[in-house]
C-alpha cells in the first residue's frame, strides 16, 4: 500500500517536472510581447524568462548611468517590478525591448538625480563596479547561446556606430542619453553655444540611425 | 507654444525630445504638437527604437544572482494569493459533488482525491509488471514527443533565420540603392547650394546681349570662384550639324572655350553650370558663337551674344 502510494507520488512528481519543462519550453519560444501578455495574466515564470533575456543589458545600462553597483541592483529590481505590476501599460506601439530599456533608463536617471541631490557620483566606484560585474557574457537559462551571441554582436555594432560618430556629436549624445542632461545643461558643461549643442545632438542621432541601419540593425528587430 | 512650432522645427527637435533633452516647456510643446499631428507617430517610434539601441552600447555587466532571487521572491509572494485564489476556485469545483457529477446521477458522491492524486489514477492497477511497462512506454512517448518538439522548434528557428537573412540581404540592397540616391541628391544639393551662393553673392555679374546675328538673345553670366552660371534666352534652335559654344575672352590673347551649349539652348530654361578653366581666370568678356557640331578650338562662326 505504502509502495503504491510512493510510486504514485513519484509519478506525480515526474508529471509535474514534465509540465514545468513544457512550460519553460513554451515560454522560451514566446516573443517579448507575448511574455508581457503572460505577465499581465500574473505568470511569474514569464517574468523570469523576460528577466533572463534582458537583465544583462538592462543592468549594464543602469550601471552605466548610476555608476554604483548597489544602486544598480536596486534599480534593476525596480524596473522588473514595474514590468510585473504595469505590463498592461505596454501598448505595443514599439518593441517590448525598447519599452523595457526606456523604463530602465528613466528609473536609473531618477535614481541618479536623487543621488546627486545628496552626493556626487563617483567615477572610481563605477569603474570598480563594472570590473566586478564584467564577465564573459553567459547564456542564462532562458537565453540560448545563439541569442546571446547575436546580442553580443548587436552590442558591438551599436558601440562601433557610436564610436564612429564625430567626437563632438558622440559626446553630446552620450551626455544626453547616459547622463540625462538637457541640451542647455550640455551647453553649460561643454561651454558651447546652445545652438551648437542642438545641432550636434540632432546630427549625432540622425547619423547613428543611418549607421545602425547600414549595420542591418533596425530598431525593433535589433532589440528582439 | 506649440501653436508657433512648424513641422520642420518639430522634426529638428524630435531627436532631443526622444532623449528627454529638451527643456520642460519645449517637451510640453512637442507633446501637444504630436497629439495634434498623428502623422509624426511613425517618425517618433523609429527614433525611439533607434535611441533605445544605445542601451546596448553600455559596457556589458552581469547582474548578481541575488538581484534575481530577491525580485522573484517578491514576485512569487505577490503572485501566490492570486494563484491560491484560482486554486481555491478549482478545488471548490472539484470537491463539490453537485458541480462535478452530471445532473440526475444517483450514485452517492465519494470523497475525491486531491488534484495531485488524480493524475496516476488513470493508470491501470492490475499488476506492478504492467505498470512498469506502461511507465517505460510513457517515458519513451514523452521523450519522442520532446524530441519532435525540439526538431520542430529548431526547424522553425532555422526557417526564421533564413527568412531574416533574406530580408537582411534585401535591406542591404535597398540600402545600397538608397545610399546611391542619397549621394546623387547630395550632389544636386551641392550644385544648387553653389548656384544659390552665386546668385546671392556672385563675384561677378556679366549681362549678355544679342549681336546683329541674334538680336533677340539676352543672358546673364554669374561667376562665383571657379564656377560660372549662365542663363540665356532668345537663341534660335540650330541644325544638328551646329552647336552654340561659350567663350571666355581674356583682355589679351585668344578666347578660351568654356564648353558647348548644344543646338537648342532656348529649349533649356535651366541654368548652365560651367567650370571656368584656370587659364581663363580674370577673363574680360563672355561670348557665345555658332560652331560646327563638336565645337571648335577657336571661334569660327558668328558671335550671337556678348557681354
Amino acid at each position: 500500500m505504502w509502495l503504491q502510494a510512493r510510486r504514485s507520488v513519484d509519478s506525480n512528481h515526474r508529471v509535474e517536472q514534465r509540465r514545468d519543462l513544457d512550460r519553460l519550453v513554451n515560454l522560451f519560444a514566446l516573443t517579448d510581447e507575448q511574455l508581457l501578455e503572460q505577465i499581465v495574466q500574473r505568470n511569474a515564470e514569464a517574468l523570469e524568462t523576460l528577466y533572463d533575456r534582458h537583465a544583462q543589458v538592462v543592468y549594464s545600462l543602469i550601471l552605466r548611468i548610476v555608476r554604483n553597483q548597489t544602486g544598480a541592483e536596486e534599480v534593476l529590481q525596480e524596473v522588473f517590478w514595474q514590468i510585473w505590476t504595469s505590463a498592461s501599460s505596454y501598448r505595443g506601439s514599439g518593441s517590448a525591448a525598447a519599452w523595457i530599456y526606456r523604463i530602465a533608463r528613466n528609473k536609473a536617471l531618477d535614481h541618479l538625480r536623487r543621488l546627486k541631490r545628496t552626493t556626487e557620483g563617483n567615477e572610481v566606484e563605477y569603474l570598480d563596479a563594472v570590473a566586478d560585474a564584467l564577465e564573459p557574457v553567459s547564456s542564462a537559462k532562458n537565453f540560448s547561446v545563439e541569442q546571446t551571441a547575436e546580442r553580443n554582436w548587436r552590442a558591438q555594432q551599436v558601440r562601433a556606430a557610436l564610436q564612429s560618430l564625430p567626437d563632438e556629436q558622440r559626446i553630446c549624445v552620450e551626455l544626453a542619453y547616459f547622463d540625462g542632461l538637457s541640451q542647455s545643461q550640455i551647453a553649460e558643461v561643454l561651454r558651447l553655444p546652445l545652438g551648437t549643442v542642438k545641432t550636434r545632438l540632432r546630427l549625432g542621432i540622425e547619423k547613428l540611425e543611418r549607421l545602425l541601419l547600414a549595420a542591418g540593425l533596425r530598431g525593433s528587430e535589433a532589440l528582439q | 507654444m506649440s501653436q508657433g512650432l512648424s513641422y520642420d522645427e518639430v522634426m529638428e527637435m524630435l531627436p532631443a525630445y526622444v532623449l528627454g533633452a529638451l527643456e520642460a516647456d519645449e517637451m510640453l510643446a512637442i507633446d501637444e504638437y504630436l497629439r495634434r499631428h498623428r502623422l509624426l507617430e511613425e517618425r517618433l517610434q523609429t527614433l525611439q527604437e533607434s535611441t533605445a539601441q544605445i542601451a546596448l552600447a553600455a559596457p556589458m555587466a552581469t547582474p548578481p544572482p541575488r538581484a534575481k532571487e530577491a525580485l522573484m521572491a517578491r514576485v512569487r509572494s505577490e503572485a501566490l494569493p492570486f494563484l491560491q485564489d484560482i486554486s481555491a476556485q478549482e478545488r471548490r469545483l472539484s470537491i463539490n459533488p453537485l458541480l462535478r457529477r452530471a445532473p440526475g446521477s444517483k450514485k452517492p458522491a465519494s470523497p475525491l482525491p486531491s488534484p495531485r492524486m488524480t493524475i496516476p489514477s488513470v493508470a491501470p492497477s492490475t499488476s506492478s509488471g504492467r505498470r512498469f511497462q506502461f511507465g517505460w512506454a510513457a517515458a519513451a512517448l514523452t521523450a519522442a514527443l520532446m524530441l519532435l518538439a525540439i526538431i520542430i522548434t529548431s526547424a522553425s528557428y532555422q526557417n526564421r533565420i533564413e527568412a531574416l537573412q533574406q530580408e537582411i540581404a534585401l535591406r542591404d540592397r535597398q540600402l545600397v540603392e538608397m545610399n546611391r540616391q542619397m549621394e546623387a541628391l547630395e550632389e544636386q544639393f551641392l550644385s544648387v547650394q553653389n548656384q544659390l551662393a552665386a546668385f546671392t553673392q556672385p563675384d561677378r555679374v556679366i549681362p549678355l546681349t544679342g549681336t546683329e546675328a541674334a538680336p533677340e538673345a539676352r543672358g546673364l553670366f554669374l561667376q562665383k570662384q571657379g564656377d560660372g552660371f549662365l542663363f540665356v534666352r532668345g537663341l534660335q534652335p540650330l541644325p544638328t550639324s551646329q552647336t552654340y559654344q561659350l567663350w571666355l575672352i581674356p583682355a589679351e590673347g585668344a578666347p578660351i572655350s568654356a564648353g558647348l551649349l548644344g543646338a537648342n539652348v532656348a529649349a533649356d530654361d535651366g541654368v548652365r553650370t560651367v567650370a571656368i578653366p584656370p587659364e581663363a581666370e580674370g577673363f574680360a568678356a563672355v561670348g557665345i558663337s555658332i560652331e560646327p557640331e563638336g565645337g571648335s578650338p577657336l571661334p569660327t562662326g558668328p558671335i550671337v551674344a556678348l557681354g
